[in-house]
Formats: C-alpha cells, sequence, structure tokens
C-alpha cells in the first residue's frame, strides 16, 4: 500500500484562481528580470536624472513630465510579456505546456496579474522622483491624475503585448507592436491631426507630453484621461482572455462592449471639454489687468508673482537686489517691477500679435525657473534663468530698454531688384495697429553692454558660471560664415544664446546681446570684483552713455582688444543688425 | 565558391521572410502617417524613421536559422551564408525603405541632399522661427537611406554577436537590444545626439558619422559572422537571466 501511495502522482487541488496567483508570482519574477524590462527601467532612471537636473520643481508639471519616461517600463515589458505570452506557441516549450494543469485562460489571467509588478516598478520610481522634488522648494500642486497616467500607461502597454501575442503569437509581435503605438501617438498629436480635427486628437495617446504653454493656460483634461486609461486597459485584457477558451465568453464579450463603450465615452468626455475650452479667456486671466498677483515690493523693486509660485520671489530678490546695489544710482528714481507671465504672452508679443498687450512688461520672467549651473553653453542645465533675471536687472541699471521696440517692417528690392531684404523701422507714428511689429534692439557695438554683462554675472556663482561657459564652452562657433543667396560670403557673430529650452530666452525679448561685448565681461571676471567695480563708477556715465562703443569701453576698462577676435569681426556684418534696431 | 550557387535556393528558403510582412505593414503605416503631416521636412522625419525602424525590426531576423547547428560543420562558410542571408534581406529591406520614401515625400521634392543655401536662406528670413514655419518642402531621400542603411548594419551586427554567443535564432533577442539601442540613442545629449534635421549643425556634420557608424557596424557583422565553429554556440550556455537561456537543441 505504501509503495502504491508512493507512485500515485500528486493530485492537482489548486483552483483555477489559485493557479492564476502562482503562475502570475512566476510570470512576475520573469517579467521584472527580462533584459527589455531592466533596459527600459534603466533608461526610464536615465530619463527622470535629466527632468530633475536643471530645472525648478513645478508640480502641476511633473506629473506629466515623471509620467512619460515610465512609458519606457511599459515598453520594455510590453516585449517581455509579449514574448511570454506567446511561449505556448513555441516549438519548443509547446508539449511542456499541453500537459500543464492551468488552461490557456489561466496562464493569460495569471500573465495580467503579473503586469502588476511592472507597474509597481513604474510607481515606485516616479514616487522616489517626485518625493525628491517635493525636498526641492517645489511651487504650485501635483496633478494627480497626470501622475497616475504613468503607471496607467505602463498596465495598458503591458495588456496590449499580451493581448496582441495571445491574438497574433509571432515574435515580432511585441516589438512591432510597440512602434505602431509610437506611431498611433505620434500621429495624434501630429499637427497635421490636429489642425483637422482638433486639439483633442492628442489626447487619444496614452500620454500627452507638455505644450509649450504652462499647464496653467494649457488645457489638459487628465481626470477624463484616465478614463479613457482604464476603459482601454480592460478593454485588452478582456481580448487577452477571448482567447485559449469558451468558458464564461458570454461574461467576457460583455465586458469588452462594456469597455468600448467606455473608451468611446471617455473619448467623448475630452472631446467635449475641448470644445467648451476657452483658451483666450484662459490667457486673459493671467495677463494684467485681470492677473492675480502676489506683489512684494523690496527697496527699489517689487516683484510680483502668480499666487501658486511666489515662493520663488526669494529666489529672484536674491539675484536682483546684488546686482541693483552694484550701481552708484541704484534707482534712478525709479521703481523696477519684476512680474512674472505666461511665457506665450511674450511670445505673441514678439511675433507682432500681441498688439492689444498695452502696458509696459516691466523685468518679465516666465512660468519656469532653473538653479544649477551646468557644465556647457547649452541652458538645459537651469543656469540661463538666474543669469537671465539678473542680467534683466543689470540692464535696467544702465539704462538700457526693458520694453520691445515697436515699429513696422518693410520689404525692399535687393540691389538686384529682385532679392528682397526685409527692414525693421522703429516707430509706430500712424501706422495701423495691425501693422504694429515688436523686435528686440541689439546691445552691439554698445559699451554698455559688456557692463551690464559683469554685473548679472556678480549676482550668484551660478549666473557667474552661466556667462563662462557661454565663452568657454561655446555651443556655437563664436564666428561663422554665412552665405548669400547669390553666394556671397559674410561673416556674422554669434548673439548670446540664452535660450532655456523651455520657449523662455532671457532676460525677455527686449535685448539681444552679442557674444563679443560677453567676450569682454568675460575678460572683467578673471580680474579683482572691487578693482572693475571701482573702475565701473568712475567711469559710470561714461560707461552707461549709449554712444559709447564697445571699443571705447574696452580702454576706459583697461582691457586689452582681442586683436584675432576684433580683426575677424572687423569683417563681420552681423545680420541681427537688419533686424534689430539699436538700443537707445 | 563552387558551391555558391548551389547554396543560394536552400538558404533563401530557410530565411524567415514571414517577418517582412508585418514589418512592411507597420513601416508603410508609419509613413503614411508621416504623409499626413504637413509639406515640411521637420514634421515628417520622426515617423520615417519609425518607418526605418519597423523595417529594421524585420531585418533582425534576418540570422534566425534553426539549423545552425547542424549546418556548423557542412562545407560551406557560415559567411557564405550569411552574405546570402545579408543581401537578401537587405535587397527587400531596401525596396521596403523606398517605398517608405515614397509614400512618406508625397507632396514633397523628394532630393538626394537639402541643399545647404536653402536651409541658410531660411534660417536668416527674419521671420524665422523653425524651418516648419519658413518652409522647407524638400524630402531628404539620401540622408533617409543613409540612416536606414546604417541601422539596418547595426541590427545585422547586433544579430551575429547574439547568434554567436546566445542563441541560433536571435531575430527575438536583436529586437529588443535594437530598440534599447534606439531609445537610448534618442536620449543622448543633443551634441552628441545621432538624430539631427537640417535646422541643426549637427545635420551636416551628422552625415559623415552615419558613413563612420555604417562601414564599422558592417565590419562588425562580418567579422561577427565570419566562422562560430570556435565560438560557444555548440556548446551548452545558460545565460545567469532566465529569459534569454537557451534550450539548447543538439540532443
Amino acid at each position: 500500500m505504501t509503495a502504491a501511495a508512493t507512485t500515485t502522482p500528486p493530485q492537482v487541488s489548486a483552483s483555477t484562481a489559485q493557479m492564476a496567483l502562482q503562475l502570475a508570482r512566476i510570470e512576475t519574477r520573469r517579467a521584472v528580470f527580462h533584459p527589455a524590462t531592466i533596459v527600459g527601467f534603466a533608461l526610464a532612471v536615465w530619463a527622470m536624472w535629466g527632468l530633475s537636473r536643471g530645472e525648478a520643481p513645478v508640480l502641476n508639471r511633473a506629473g506629466a513630465n515623471t509620467s512619460l519616461p515610465l512609458a519606457l517600463i511599459g515598453a520594455g515589458s510590453l516585449i517581455a510579456v509579449s514574448e511570454a505570452s506567446i511561449r505556448m506557441w513555441r516549438t519548443e516549450h509547446s508539449e511542456a505546456i499541453d500537459i500543464a494543469p492551468a488552461s490557456p485562460r489561466t496562464r493569460t489571467t495569471g500573465l495580467l496579474i503579473a503586469a502588476s509588478s511592472p507597474v509597481g516598478l513604474a510607481l515606485v520610481l516616479q514616487s522616489a522622483v517626485l518625493g525628491l522634488m517635493m525636498l526641492n522648494r517645489p511651487v504650485t500642486t501635483l496633478d494627480w491624475w497626470d501622475a497616475l497616467a504613468g503607471p496607467a500607461t505602463v498596465a495598458l502597454l503591458i495588456t496590449a503585448g499580451v493581448a496582441a501575442g495571445r491574438w497574433a503569437p509571432s515574435r515580432l509581435t511585441g516589438p512591432l507592436l510597440m512602434v505602431l503605438i509610437l506611431g498611433l501617438s505620434i500621429l495624434f498629436g501630429s499637427y497635421g491631426i490636429r489642425q483637422e480635427f482638433g486639439d483633442w486628437t492628442a489626447w487619444l495617446a496614452p500620454l500627452v507630453p507638455l505644450e509649450f504653454d504652462p499647464v496653467e493656460i494649457a488645457f489638459r483634461p487628465t481626470a477624463r484621461h484616465m478614463l479613457y486609461l482604464i476603459a482601454l486597459i480592460g478593454v485588452f485584457a478582456t481580448i487577452a482572455l477571448l482567447r485559449g477558451g469558451t468558458r464564461r465568453r458570454v461574461i467576457l464579450v460583455s465586458s469588452l462592449a462594456a469597455g468600448l463603450g467606455l473608451v468611446v465615452v471617455g473619448v467623448a468626455l475630452q472631446s467635449r471639454a475641448f470644445q467648451r475650452y476657452d483658451f483666450d479667456q484662459t490667457l486673459a486671466a493671467y495677463l494684467p489687468p485681470d492677473a492675480d498677483y502676489v506683489c512684494d515690493k523690496r527697496a527699489t523693486v517689487t516683484y510680483c508673482a502668480y499666487p501658486a509660485y511666489q515662493g520663488w520671489i526669494e529666489e529672484w530678490a536674491a539675484l536682483v537686489q546684488p546686482v541693483v546695489e552694484l550701481a552708484p544710482d541704484s534707482s534712478h528714481g525709479q521703481t523696477l517691477v519684476v512680474r512674472q507671465y505666461p511665457t506665450r504672452a511674450l511670445d505673441l508679443l514678439a511675433n507682432g500679435s500681441g498688439t492689444h498687450m498695452d502696458y509696459e512688461f516691466g523685468l518679465a520672467t516666465g512660468m519656469w525657473w532653473g538653479r544649477r549651473a551646468g557644465g556647457g553653453s547649452s541652458a538645459e542645465w537651469g543656469d540661463a534663468y538666474p543669469f537671465g533675471m539678473a542680467l534683466g536687472a543689470a540692464s535696467w541699471t544702465v539704462g538700457l530698454p526693458l520694453e520691445l521696440t515697436a515699429g513696422t517692417w518693410s520689404q525692399e528690392l535687393g540691389p538686384d531688384g529682385q532679392t528682397e531684404s526685409h527692414k525693421f523701422v522703429p516707430g509706430v507714428e500712424d501706422v495701423p495697429p495691425e501693422e504694429v511689429s515688436y523686435q528686440a534692439c541689439t546691445t552691439s557695438d554698445q559699451g554698455r553692454a559688456i557692463v551690464a554683462l559683469w554685473m548679472a554675472a556678480q549676482a550668484s556663482p551660478v549666473s557667474e558660471q552661466h556667462l563662462r561657459n557661454q565663452i568657454e564652452n561655446p555651443e556655437y562657433p563664436l564666428v561663422e560664415e554665412f552665405r548669400n543667396p547669390d553666394g556671397s560670403v559674410v561673416y556674422g557673430y554669434q548673439g548670446l544664446h540664452g535660450s532655456t529650452g523651455t520657449g523662455q530666452p532671457y532676460p525677455w525679448y527686449a535685448l539681444d546681446f552679442q557674444i563679443r561685448e560677453a567676450y569682454y565681461a568675460y575678460q572683467l571676471l578673471s580680474r579683482p570684483d572691487d578693482q572693475v567695480l571701482d573702475l565701473i563708477h568712475a567711469n559710470w556715465s561714461r560707461l552707461t552713455d549709449p554712444s559709447t562703443t564697445t571699443l571705447d569701453a574696452v580702454t576706459i576698462l583697461g582691457l586689452e582688444p582681442i586683436a584675432g577676435f576684433e580683426d575677424q569681426l572687423s569683417l563681420a556684418e552681423n545680420l541681427r543688425f537688419e533686424f534689430n534696431p539699436p538700443c537707445d | 565558391m563552387r558551391l555558391t550557387p548551389q547554396l543560394v535556393p536552400p538558404v533563401l528558403r530557410a530565411t524567415p521572410w514571414v517577418g517582412f510582412a508585418p514589418a512592411g505593414v507597420v513601416a508603410i503605416g508609419m509613413a503614411w502617417v508621416a504623409s499626413r503631416q504637413p509639406p515640411d521636412t521637420m514634421a515628417r522625419l520622426l515617423p520615417t524613421r519609425l518607418a526605418v525602424l519597423s523595417v529594421a525590426i524585420g531585418v533582425a531576423f534576418a540570422f534566425d536559422d534553426p539549423a545552425a547547428v547542424l549546418s556548423d560543420p557542412a562545407p560551406s562558410q557560415l559567411i557564405l551564408r550569411r552574405l546570402i542571408r545579408t543581401l537578401s534581406a537587405t535587397l527587400v529591406a531596401s525596396v521596403l525603405v523606398l517605398a517608405v520614401v515614397f509614400v512618406a515625400s508625397a507632396g514633397m521634392d523628394l532630393v538626394r541632399v537639402i541643399p545647404a543655401e536653402l536651409v541658410t536662406e531660411a534660417i536668416q528670413d527674419p521671420t524665422f522661427d523653425d524651418l516648419a514655419d519658413a518652409g522647407l518642402p524638400q524630402f531628404p531621400g539620401g540622408r533617409i537611406a543613409l540612416e536606414a542603411a546604417t541601422v539596418f548594419a547595426i541590427t545585422l551586427a547586433i544579430a551575429a554577436g547574439v547568434s554567436r554567443r546566445v542563441d541560433p535564432e536571435p531575430g527575438r533577442i536583436t529586437t529588443s537590444v535594437l530598440l534599447g539601442v534606439y531609445a537610448a540613442s534618442w536620449m543622448v545629449p543633443d551634441p552628441y545626439k545621432p538624430w539631427a534635421d537640417p535646422s541643426d549643425q549637427r545635420w551636416e556634420t551628422g552625415a559623415g558619422w552615419w558613413w563612420a557608424a555604417l562601414v564599422t557596424f558592417a565590419l562588425v557583422a562580418i567579422a561577427l559572422s565570419w566562422d562560430t565553429r570556435n565560438a560557444s554556440l555548440g556548446h551548452v550556455w545558460r545565460s545567469p537571466l532566465p529569459a534569454i537561456s537557451v534550450a539548447h537543441r543538439s540532443s
């Protein structure tokens, strides 16, 4: 009896649910340790690191920003689970799987439950990054729906991978599905489709990157989108379960119909929300006179921020105040206003579309901020923001205009009688409002630009590092060849590239600084600060006179003209001169 | 070499052509996505590049050879069989890329290289914001072809490496590695990123790097395909990671 009992095969007594859970445990390990998931996770960490490098945390953007890299975890997991889901069709495994007690549907259920492990990985990574942001003096509040869209997308990609693997069992299924989803996301968010069907089409993609405009102005129906994502997850899970069994098919088909219905509802809700959204009205609420500002007056400077961003006022003041105090007459009897705007407002104005903005901007800053100095001239590290703020204050101090120059564009025939050249003509007398355009003025060949740039570098170690990087690690050649359409070559020297990468150039659109003056300001950095400051104070009126040229200032400040550089510049005809009038 | 003509039919029969069908469908789909964008280079480059990636996924399976262990002691050299597979697979891939370029460039001028003066002129336009606004309706077919050839060379080099050390059917792992490398290449800092558009300064200089990468990875693929007899393919090899363990079939 004993011998017979020992040779009897063990009875499988586990219920379907228990088997599914046991399979899920095994599949979880395989999914998490699959090389594709590991690579996806590593790339997501890399992308997250890029997020936290330069810009100060703005929580209402953090949800979307941290969700996007999580798609990499989803992509890796999609490949992992699609391989697992086709396992039973691979010849080397089919026999072993056929004699296993679990049905195909149970195995699918196990796989779908295992999907929670990469989702958990995504949540852990996202929580860690958001936690770090919370510790780094954040502003605004987190949009939880936007944040949860990332983990939901991981779940969506995995369920789509399982469903596709079950119905199209091929080794190509996972990779091609990934490319397909990426392509569809690009299609839905593309300019052409949005022009044709409306901006809401972008929300058919699982993840929607942030727009050029800040979240307050760029409409994001994140809660409705979450409903859409959950419905899609349900649809794909049901499609996966429909393969490999006939039991409970009615329930599954009903679930599929309900899921598809929810998808349609989600799409309709998103679409309707966009139809009701009034962009102009929302933008107006963030512009004077309607905008709600928190203002703080300190000495001769008033700082105005939107309520959710008032935490930045301290940081602005820490940059502006030292710069203003460097001047012998720091206020010239006036008050400087540092005011926050949506970048769009500045952009509209610079493009000549903002003629309704008939107020003074003051020292305009946007809804982005950066703190850290980077290793190159590229502004991605965020040091362009503090430098821009300091340069704005320094420009005001030396008498450079903070407002854009109003004028008109004229088109003239070139010497060959054919080539059209554009010329900006300042002044708007007798000009119809619709023809008024706005342009920055250039500080080129003005000695006060050197002083302003040096003063800006004194604001903080970060702003000094930014100026140094512009010269020591230029992103573009300092002097460059330009080829005219007629084949002739002109030499132009670069403007000071300070775009922050978020559409917010520094200090604002009103001034166009050139690298030549930055080069001399950089030279001043190698001398003792007190010595330079004494020299500037002693010659303040001459140095800030608009008619004092760069080489005049070089002589006053005791700098040596850089022979090679100036020789090249003597040949140079900076093309931007034609577009930007000199600053008054 | 006398064996070569006789080798062609069986090697072609053994090549997994079926992979090109879904890859081709997705690629043409991506090209259609590109053609739905406004007729400017910038808007169409990304979907076109994704179409090329789809074709590369098809190429990734070109070296899948379940009979590799059996054919290893055959008198025909592996490099010869690989050469036949490579030439035939790249021929099909080239036809697909050609189709992709034609579909994606619908409504635009298809050119080999966008003349530098056109880009300069667009950038020097005072109303210039980006090339899409300024208008650059030339589609850089030559550059896409160069990028495609390089991506295929990288794919084949990965496949050759995987089949040498891990699996006689390297397509599955190759696609994963390829997609990982592809995603990583988009995430490197701008000055080092291989992908550029005509308004980037890297566009001009990048062509040289693409050529260098093409030659390098083609040589790597050749080197790794030279002979596998001394490599570990004939021995049981088990990865510490369960997902890429190989079920050895020689028994």
